[in-house]
């Protein structure tokens, strides 16, 4: 760039500054380019003579918020980053690789299951003996080390699950990040090798969590070795695996009102619970044993999960915890989340086209209202909204809502624009108006 | 900008009325129990405070109609003390404000207090005459409220800066060795009159914005990025205007410079003279030459035993 000579740079800086300055709304309407051509002029030639103006100008320009907002909403949603990390990309990297094997191996798994369903046969279960598992064992991560590898060695059972429906394999990538990092890349290597090879060899749990596994007998037992921390399963009736496996995954679900700490570790973990697996009949020996893998790392994988889940939940139930705060954005347009005490900011997206001007949370539930009876509920800290048409009396909510007030999941009150107030005492389906 | 001791009386002819309405709808005072009347005041203030004497009806129009009335109603009803509307804006920008104050102190401490002194002025902890003085009461709409809180925190923080500086400890002048500091030197002779005379009728004949680029680039440090965004232009845009600034001045004062008889090459060579160097070279003169006499017309034949020191 051209220098600028020396004496221009003197005589800029012995300009006389003005005695009148322009008041805060003028600066604000500048930098926020609002001013018409006959006012923006008269305030530059102001800035041109004024350092201290400039200076204000510059301190309070809002780009570095934009920005960091701007590179939150470029990635993937993170509560405890503010960028992408290198290990971050690479589980995302490898959870892409194992979803595209998973789902190959889930597609080719169903076909052989719709080719067999005919010939299989119903056994009766064997009793399991299982050791209670603790948390540390639960939360198998990739510190496990070998040893820790499933075989067939008795000591340990795990109880097998009939095949899953079609829509129970499909989960959601983030789920498969998250899981990835409880469950022993070994293990699973092991767990493989002795498949025959059969299905990812990946270390990342989402594919063993959808390994396809053949249709297997209802009840029939296969061990896995935990090495020097056991994990087991107790032989339960289909009911308690079918509870086990909600309960798992409960904290998805906005039935079961988890508490927020729960719920964030769930932001990840938007798939749906699987439902309990059909009753399955007799299947070939070739493929009991790939069932029977499978089987124990989908309960190797849900088991690490739920304990993994509930070593967050009480770890955040303590005064460390930092509850979620929610804002809107400065034109109302979006709604802006923040996991870190309001350090950063993620914008969520709701809806388009909406300007949202109050917002009430109340751990995992959150209610935004905007313009024109615009009313948004959200059970999952943000991560799936339904929108609301509260209606009393015949007649739907119309008015611009200013004011969201929710003190529990059920008790809610809105107030409008034009000074009604409507109260829900039931979550928001029925509403009356006052 | 109109001086604040004088404000043009504005009459909201009846044309306005139906603008007013609808802004006044629009802007959901009604909610804060913020009635039309007052809202009608506020516009009226505010055109009071902005619009020229004698503004036509469509001016008037257009001021009003530019600002944000939603917000306007917010923080006027807040001024007024309304409860809903208090809780409004502790909803929206609570968090906000400590994030603002963390982002232009750059220190957790500072941010909070800045924060908290911040507001303590918009809720109005003072009082004057048995009135509540809120800050709140002088936003007009014209930018965001959120832009206009930042503004109110940078300026307040500027004025904090400036008292702290002032308050400044003896310890700490000592430590910076004022006491030990020299006495000023002799003023240096001045830049020739006519390359000043040349620099400021060139910088004169320059259009605010170029100024702007001129005093925030070289004298405030800004970076290239920083302008762009406060002009909403691009990076590029900024360092293209600033190369053809620099080479368009230079050759602006030159082309005064010769008109007035000087060469080119005195003209080239005196925008480059720093009146700094010009002191500093006069030190070293007077050092390196010390037995013979400044700016003497006589010539001095050099000695043997002439050299520096």
């Amino acid at each position: 760039m051209e220098q600028l000579p020396k004496i221009v740079r003197e005589r800029l800086q012995v300009t006389p500054k003005p005695e009148v300055h322009p008041d805060a709304d003028l600066l604000t309407a500048f930098a926020e380019n609002s001013l018409p051509e006959r006012e923006r002029t008269p305030v530059l030639e102001h800035l041109s003579q004024c350092g201290d103006c400039r200076e204000m100008v510059a301190l309070a320009a809002p780009e570095v918020v934009l920005e960091q907002v701007a590179a939150v909403a470029a990635m993937p949603a993170s509560p405890s980053r503010t960028r992408p990390t290198w290990s971050s990309r690479l589980i995302l990297g490898w959870g892409t690789l194992a979803a595209c094997i998973a789902i190959g191996v889930l597609l080719l798994r169903y076909q052989t299951h719709e080719r067999n369903l005919p010939q299989l046969a119903s056994r009766e279960a064997a009793p399991a003996n299982v050791a209670p598992m603790s948390n540390e064992a639960a939360s198998i991560d990739a510190k496990k080390r070998p040893g820790s590898e499933p075989s067939a060695s008795p000591g340990l059972t795990a109880k097998l699950e009939s095949p899953l429906p079609p829509q129970a394999r499909l989960k959601s990538r983030d789920k498969r990040e998250s899981v990835a990092k409880a469950v022993s890349p070994m293990v699973a290597g092991r767990l493989d090798e002795k498949q025959g090879g059969a299905g990812a060899v990946s270390g990342e749990a989402g594919a063993l969590a959808l390994r396809p596994a053949p249709a297997i007998p209802q009840q029939e037992q296969v061990t896995v070795s935990g090495g020097a921390d056991q994990v087991a399963m107790a032989d339960k009736p289909q009911e308690e695996a079918k509870a086990t496996a909600q309960s798992s995954s409960a904290t998805q679900t906005r039935a079961a009102a988890p508490p927020p700490a729960a719920s964030s570790q769930a932001e990840n973990n938007n798939a749906p619970a699987p439902p309990p697996p059909p009753a399955s009949s007799v299947q070939s020996k070739s493929s009991v044993n790939s069932i029977a893998a499978f089987a124990r790392k989908k309960d190797a994988f849900e088991t690490a999960q739920a304990a993994a889940l509930q070593k967050e939940t009480a770890a955040r139930m303590n005064a460390n915890y930092v509850p979620t705060r929610w804002s809107i954005s400065a034109d109302g347009s979006t709604l802006l989340r923040s996991n870190d005490e309001g350090r950063t900011w993620n914008p969520v997206n709701v809806a388009s086209n909406v300007v949202f001007r109050a917002v009430s949370s109340f751990g995992t539930e959150v209610w935004a209202g905007g313009k024109n009876g615009a009313l948004y509920h959200s059970a999952d800290h943000g991560q799936h909204w339904v929108k609301v048409k509260p209606s009393a009396n015949g007649a739907e909510l119309t008015d611009d809502i200013v004011s969201v007030e929710f003190t529990d999941s059920q008790h809610g009150k809105l107030t409008t624009a034009d000074g009604k107030i409507w109260i829900t005492s039931d979550g928001g389906n029925t509403w009356q108006v006052q | 900008m109109t001086a604040p001791s004088v404000q043009p009386v504005v009459e909201i002819s009846a044309g306005l009325e139906a603008l007013v309405a609808s802004l006044y709808r629009k802007s959901g005072g009604e909610a804060f129990a913020l009635s039309y009347q007052q809202f009608a005041g506020i516009l009226k203030e505010i055109a009071g405070k902005y619009a020229t004497a004698g503004a036509t009806s469509g001016e008037l129009h257009e001021l009003f109609s530019s600002l944000r009335v939603e917000e306007l109603a917010l923080a006027r009803a807040c001024a007024f003390g309304n409860e809903k509307a208090w809780d409004v804006f502790l909803t929206r920008f609570r968090v906000k404000l400590y994030d603002m104050a963390e982002r232009i102190t750059r220190d957790y401490a500072g941010a909070r207090e800045l924060a908290d002194s911040l507001y303590a002025d918009l809720y109005g902890t003072e009082s004057r005459d048995g009135q509540r003085n809120c800050k709140l009461a002088s936003y007009t709409g014209r930018g965001s409220l959120e832009g206009w809180l930042r503004t109110v925190m940078a300026q307040e923080y500027i004025n904090r800066y400036r008292h702290q500086k002032r308050l400044v400890s003896l310890e700490e002048k000592e430590e910076d060795g004022s006491q030990f500091a020299a006495a000023d030197p002799e003023p240096a002779s001045e830049v020739d009159s006519r390359v000043q005379s040349a620099t400021d009728a060139a910088l004169t004949a320059l259009a605010a914005e170029e100024r702007f680029l001129l005093a925030s680039y070289y004298l405030d440090g800004r970076t290239l990025a920083e302008i762009a965004r406060q002009l909403h232009v691009h990076e590029s845009t900024i360092s293209r205007k600033l190369d053809k600034l620099a080479k368009s001045l230079r050759k602006d004062i030159v082309a005064r410079l010769t008109k007035q008889g000087m060469s080119r090459r005195q003209a080239e060579e005196s925008m480059e003279i720093d009146v700094r160097d010009l002191q500093v070279n006069i030190r070293q003169h007077l050092t390196q030459k010390s037995d013979h006499p400044t700016f003497s017309k006589e010539e001095v034949k050099p000695q043997a035993e002439d050299g520096i020191g």
